[in-house]
């Protein structure tokens, strides 16, 4: 197995298209709450989540807060252990792993936080906050740890002479920045941004972005990028997957995903998000949910979405709906076709707008 | 902020650079500026760098040594040749005040700072932690916190006088921490969910390679402040022990044990009294001015805040 990739990124291009970088299959968490009546006294985070992330690809996770991006993303950083289910990294189950090994590999996923005001430490210089992954990984540090830095504050696009500021001397944007070049310290295979731009303004996000995208076209990183940003998402991934209360509903080509959702909660989400077609169709279009999502405690039987929807039939209440593809494909080679967890699937989008 | 502009649109080349360092003035600085705008902590400081410089030059200048005695004047008042005046053995009570102001300020000082260090460290491994760690690291500050510490101390000290007045400030130390442990406690747990200490965990830095340098620096305002309080209620404790006479020790001195000796002639001699508790007085008020002031300018939130 290869332990020791933090220069993988150079021979990616060799293994796109082979196999995922990244695989989650059936991933199941539960969290014990405390004070929960007998028998709910369990909280469904991640219900069974399929998953795969290709070298260089953008995955992007969708969803309400609270249907289990983040459990996903502390699963992935291997924060939590899944209860069920497997995760396999080019192969490895990084959880079986010890020691040595276990940080080695973890050099090999890193994060991106939401908060650029929260994730980097106050007291510290940004040379030490984005040298501080090289303080544990001692086989992973360079050389020369300064020119390294200037090189990582170069590619992020700071300036070599920010490195002894402190983090309060700089903007919300330029601290993000900071955040990937942390990120990027020890040459990581896959990325998770956890909400990387929902923190900052509007003109900066899209700075942030165009670095990432950037990056990934530089270095061949994967991104795995959890936001609720629609409009984000469809900017920067190659597939999306929605989640909802604790399940990978739908999951596809970004671009067919977008245009012809399956799943009635994604076209949903996906009716809520403003959008600048001025041309008047969209509001006639706009879909309203009833009701909260369920409480994970008790999350509803059969289809997780039926207690809101609008087509639901019996069925929905008896049996947990399949993964069925879209009938044409999306377009898309069989592993990434576009595929949603549904009985009554939107095949043929009403003409709306 | 004079960087709030986003500049990373106009990205500069690998050179070297150094022209354009417009500084912003660091966290530090700027709370020094701050504290040193504050009159109260100006004085106080003034007055524990006064106090300190007299109680360690006053007996170089003064005529008499520590041990002397003067046997022509006995509990004679204050003079050209006794400052202070004489108590009734003769010796010379501004050298002696002197000598025993150095020893209640190392005391204090030192105790403060062994104080706040263990403080920090129970307290921040045990909220980091939690659990078990928690459980019995709480369960022994609430231990200490309900024993009678000034009466385990006057028990206790007696059977160690042989050992010095060293291990007076650490059983001093070891009854004063509870409280700033549990605060710590608090903080830290609120420190730890903190997306920073998240990041350094999942680079695999060690747990408590993660307090010292993530969670600890985090307080450092906290923690300044309050060792600053730490020293004059360790001053209090020193004198008040010593002034029971289980403190500090004949032949060490110390304002405490000063203050025990002219309390019984206070009244018909007052010099013998009024000179070390009125500097008693003046130190802890000094260091409370301190205290105070650096709450202030460290703690945005503080009510009495002032510019």
């Amino acid at each position: 197995m290869p332990e020791n990739t933090a220069t993988a990124a150079a021979d990616s291009a060799a293994t796109t298209g082979a196999g995922a970088l990244l695989e989650v299959a059936g991933v199941r968490k539960t969290f014990r709450v405390a004070g929960g009546r007998p028998g709910k006294s369990r909280l469904t985070a991640l219900d069974g989540v399929d998953l795969h992330v290709r070298r260089g690809e953008t995955l992007g996770l969708v969803g309400e807060s609270g249907c289990g991006k983040s459990t996903l993303a502390r699963v992935l950083l291997l924060l939590e252990r899944p209860d069920e289910g497997t995760v396999r990294f080019e192969g490895t189950d990084p959880f079986a792993l010890r020691g040595r090994r276990l940080l080695a590999w973890r050099r090999r996923v890193q994060m991106v936080f939401q908060d650029p005001f929260a994730s980097l430490n106050a007291r510290m210089t940004a040379a030490d906050i984005i040298g501080e992954p090289w303080r544990s990984h001692r086989d992973a540090a360079p050389a020369d740890r300064d020119r390294r830095v200037r090189e990582l504050l170069d590619l992020v696009g700071l300036r070599a002479g920010d490195a002894h500021r402190y983090p309060d001397e700089f903007s919300g944007g330029q601290r993000q920045r900071i955040g990937i070049a942390r990120a990027l310290a020890l040459g990581p295979d896959l990325i998770v941004c956890d909400e990387p731009v929902s923190a900052l303004d509007l003109s900066v996000q899209a700075q942030v972005l165009n670095l990432l995208a950037d990056l990934q076209e530089r270095l061949g990183v994967s991104y795995v990028f959890i936001s609720h940003d629609l409009s984000v998402v469809r900017h920067v991934a190659d597939r999306v997957a929605v989640m909802y209360l604790g399940k990978v509903i739908e999951q596809g080509p970004t671009e067919s995903v977008f245009d012809q959702p399956l799943h009635p909660y994604t076209r949903a989400l996906m009716s809520a998000a403003p959008s600048l077609d001025v041309t008047g169709g969209a509001a006639a279009g706009r879909i309203l949910l009833s009701g909260e999502i369920p409480s994970p405690l008790d999350p509803p039987s059969g289809c997780r979405f039926r207690t809101r929807c609008w087509q639901a039939a019996e069925r929905c209440a008896s049996e947990a709906p399949p993964a069925r593809p879209r009938t044409d494909g999306g377009g898309a080679a069989e592993r990434d076709r576009h595929a949603a967890l549904c009985h009554f699937p939107l095949e043929a989008a009403p003409a709306a707008g | 902020m004079s960087m709030s502009a986003e500049r990373a649109a106009v990205v500069t080349g690998p050179g070297p650079e150094g022209g354009d360092e417009t500084r912003v003035p660091g966290r530090w600085s700027a709370v020094g500026r701050q504290m040193l705008r504050t009159r109260r902590v100006v004085l106080g400081i003034g007055l524990i760098a006064g106090l300190a410089a007299v109680s360690w030059i006053g007996p170089l200048v003064s005529p008499w040594e520590f041990g002397d005695r003067d046997f022509a004047a006995f509990l004679q008042p204050p003079s050209p040749d006794h400052w202070f005046g004489t108590d009734n053995t003769g010796r010379d009570i501004f050298t002696i005040t002197m000598v025993g102001m150095q020893k209640s300020l190392i005391i204090g000082l030192l105790a403060a700072v062994i104080t706040t260090v263990l403080a920090a460290i129970v307290g921040s491994f045990a909220g980091y932690f939690l659990g078990a760690t928690d459980k019995v690291l709480m369960w022994i500050t609430d231990l200490a916190l309900v024993l009678p510490s000034f009466l385990i101390l006057a028990i206790l000290y007696p059977a160690l006088r042989g050992q010095g007045w060293l291990i007076f400030v650490l059983l001093l130390a070891a009854f004063a921490w509870m409280v700033t442990a549990k605060m710590v406690r608090g903080m830290t747990i609120s420190l730890k969910e903190r997306e920073y200490v998240l990041a350094a965990r999942y680079m695999g830095v060690p747990a408590w390679k993660i307090i010292f340098r993530h969670i600890i620096p985090n307080m450092s305002s906290l923690l300044i402040v309050d060792a600053t309080i730490n020293v004059s209620s360790a001053i209090i404790a020193e004198t008040s022990l010593s002034y029971f006479g289980f403190g500090v020790q004949a032949p060490d001195v110390s304002l405490g044990s000063l203050i025990a000796l002219g309390a019984r002639q206070a009244v018909t001699h007052p010099w013998t009294f009024v000179f070390c508790t009125g500097l008693l007085v003046i130190l802890v008020l000094a260091v409370n001015l301190v205290g105070d002031g650096l709450r202030d300018a460290l703690d945005p939130q503080s009510k009495s805040r002032r510019i």
